[in-house]
């Protein structure tokens, strides 16, 4: 029976059917067992309850942040949203159970090899990753660099792995200021601080324009640069051709160090925005469930691209 | 903020405890001189600091004060200025 749930609304897991939570389920196990086949196996559950309108993107949601791609273009875009999900859902949960070092066997080498050279710069960098692939891979990618980082996330019960320190934004602002102020002491370390740059939670920056929109980062990573004067890279991860994942990098955005807080943090958001928009155009099977989520919630078309 | 102007006289902790009371002041939007006190929470609770004028406020005091805060310093639920400002005292006594 065709579900009239519908495909991107936010369903929690436990009101699904059961048969959808065990492929799930098993996806997972597989997952943690032999990593490049169960997340093989993700995308094909994906494709197929996407088929079902269990999981995914409606073709309208697409062409609502893409309105110029075709319509065939759209439908192909959301199946692939949806598959691309699920495994990044059970790469997730690799993780989350403790196998950042299986799942760090994923990461292509030559894009590692790309990231480190960008993270070679001395002093302390802020490492802005976006929801877009496996956001978890910015974790196995610093433990194989070796890097020592403060991880900051929703919930701070991502693994934890030698040289990485993980926290949760869940509290109230007196907790968040803990964030803040120990990234930037990670910071003046040198070391590097991992945020992502879209979400909901805690304060936003001003708007700038990305996809035609106006859309909000989240503010803590402009923080931290502009306290620490540590330069921001924005990242994010992909799934290439053969199941491995990618990185993308942008150029190291430094903080203006002068000037009022407020408009240095909108100059540096406007471009990571810039770098965003230009790779989603480039790119846009990079879109994801969660970043199309993002820019539907974040407000009114601006522009028609 | 930079533009302080101290205007009280007193001893020495009184002064800084003032230069707190400024420091907060400007980054606080709900402050008003009447309903404060030292044991008036800063964040939402009290005076509307989000997390990062709580941050920017710690740091505009290690820098006007000289001293670091200790990173247990935000595990005092709430954090008020009488809080910050024994905080201060300890750290430049200990300094």
């Amino acid at each position: 029976m065709r579900s009239k749930i519908p495909v991107s609304a936010r369903v929690p897991m436990a009101a699904r059917p059961a048969w959808f939570r065990a492929a799930v389920g098993a996806c997972d196990a597989v997952t943690r067992r032999m990593p490049a086949t169960g997340v093989r196996l993700a995308e094909a559950a994906g494709w197929l309850c996407h088929a079902g309108r269990l999981w995914g993107a409606a073709p309208s949601e697409v062409s609502a942040v893409f309105p110029w791609l075709p319509d065939a273009a759209a439908a192909r875009l959301a199946r692939r949203i949806a598959a691309q999900d699920l495994k990044c859902r059970a790469y997730d949960r690799l993780l989350y159970s403790g196998g950042i070092e299986s799942a760090a066997s994923l990461l292509s080498r030559p894009h590692l090899a790309r990231l480190e050279q960008r993270l070679r710069e001395p002093g302390g960098q802020v490492l802005l990753d976006v929801h877009t692939g496996p956001i978890s891979a910015t974790s196995a990618a610093l433990l194989l660099l070796g890097k020592t980082a403060l991880i900051v996330r929703k919930s701070g019960r991502t693994a934890c792995a030698r040289g990485l320190e993980v926290v949760g934004l869940e509290g109230d602002d007196q907790h968040r200021a803990q964030v803040l102020r120990r990234g930037v002491e990670y910071l003046r370390r040198g070391n590097a601080v991992v945020l992502a740059a879209d979400g909901w939670e805690g304060a936003a920056t001003e708007p700038v324009a990305c996809c035609g929109r106006l859309v909000r980062f989240r503010r803590g990573a402009f923080v931290m640069a502009r306290l620490s004067g540590a330069p921001i890279l924005p990242l994010y991860f992909r799934w290439g051709d053969g199941g491995r994942i990618e990185v993308e990098a942008a150029e190291p955005i430094r903080p203006a160090g002068v000037g009022d807080a407020v408009r240095q943090e909108t100059e540096m958001a406007a471009v990571v925005a810039g770098w965003l928009e230009g790779q989603l155009l480039a790119r846009p099977d990079d879109l994801s469930l969660s970043l199309l989520k993002w820019l539907q919630t974040s407000g009114p078309p601006v522009a028609v691209l | 903020m930079a533009n302080l102007v101290l205007d009280v006289d007193g001893n020495a902790r009184e002064r800084e405890a003032e230069l707190v009371r400024q420091l907060v002041r400007s980054l606080a939007p709900s402050w008003t001189i009447q309903n404060v006190n030292d044991d008036t929470p800063i964040g939402p609770s009290g005076l509307g600091l989000d997390s990062v004028a709580i941050v920017e406020l710690l740091v505009a005091c290690e820098e006007r004060f000289g001293v670091a805060f200790p990173d247990q310093l935000l595990d005092v639920h709430p954090l008020t200025i009488g809080t910050l400002v024994r905080h201060l005292d300890e750290a430049r006594a200990g300094r």
